[in-house]
């Protein structure tokens, strides 16, 4: 069958008995689980650093928050770029449902960072490379929803969305290497750079809380965007119950 | 160098974050109830 770049195939549609029944599953429940132990072991069964004291507890959040948030991006570039080459539903659906699940995470990220700085660097906000270039990602992004907010046409709306979102996630790379390139407040990664496995820069219950709450942010990620994307295809099969855009 | 007195941050951190995952869940929740009632009403209709 040859599908028009402006048409969508008539076999993306989503009939009514193929919705979901359920936005919400068991991973959904195994993620909250996870994070709800990631929170009581980062309070209760991790030590206060030395330096910063207690407010460097905020690292459990912020960093893995970040990590959760470039695989969200990740997951739409993928999804873009598999609907501009093969121009299927289905992968546009992932890409604005990741995307969306990445704007959580980047909200997270940006406002956790600064109640994080403000005891330790004396201001909430500076406008130093790493931190513009992150609030820039989420402007990007937010340009990205609001994009697909406003183009009626599906198969229109797929493709200039693609576009925009895997020229947003290039900006991903530069935020990993402004620290090195550029003099900024923000210090350098501890836990994210090859050096940190020949010699660990954390204590090792430090460490452990520290992946705990990664994997619980990454699994976290994975499950809303399963349910945001079992959102769209509900959203879709009630579009085309309603003859939407036929 | 002593230890600030940081404690009340990291709470408000973890509270503001969990506050921020809870109201992502209930949108989540309250738009998939939109649309499932859509599709009903849309069914209704198909039927007559």
């Amino acid at each position: 069958m040859t599908t028009s770049p402006m048409t969508l195939p008539a076999d993306a549609r989503v009939a009514p008995d193929a919705a979901p029944k359920r936005i919400f599953g068991w991973l959904f429940a195994v993620a909250i689980l996870a994070v709800m132990g990631a929170y009581v072991r980062a309070i209760y069964f991790t030590p206060i650093e030395a330096q910063q004291g207690a407010v460097q507890k905020i690292y459990y959040l912020h960093v893995p928050a970040w990590i959760a948030c470039y695989l969200a991006y990740g997951l739409v570039a993928i999804g873009s770029v598999i609907n501009l080459w093969l121009h299927d539903e289905r992968a546009d659906r992932l890409a604005a449902s990741a995307a969306e699940v990445g704007i959580l995470f980047n909200t997270v990220g940006l406002t956790v960072g600064p109640v994080w700085a403000k005891p330790i660097w004396g201001t909430w906000w500076t406008w130093d490379a790493r931190l513009t270039s992150t609030l820039f990602l989420w402007f990007i992004f937010a340009a990205y929803l609001v994009l697909r907010g406003a183009i009626e046409s599906p198969a229109m709306r797929a493709r200039f969305s693609a576009v925009l979102a895997i020229l947003g996630v290039l900006l991903i790379p530069f935020i990993h290497l402004s620290v090195y390139l550029f003099r900024t407040l923000h210090p350098m990664p501890i836990m994210l750079q090859p050096q940190a496995l020949v010699n660990p820069p954390l204590s090792p219950e430090m460490e452990t809380t520290f992946l705990v709450s990664s994997l619980a942010f990454l699994l976290l990620c994975v499950a809303l965007v399963v349910s945001r994307y079992r959102l769209a295809t509900l959203r879709a099969a009630a579009d085309d119950a309603e003859g939407v855009g036929q | 160098m002593t230890t600030p007195e940081t404690t009340s941050w990291y709470h408000a951190a973890y509270a503001w974050v969990s506050a921020v995952y809870l109201a992502y869940f209930a949108s989540l929740a309250v738009r998939a109830r939109n649309a499932r009632r859509r599709l009903e009403r849309a069914g209704r209709g198909a039927r007559g």
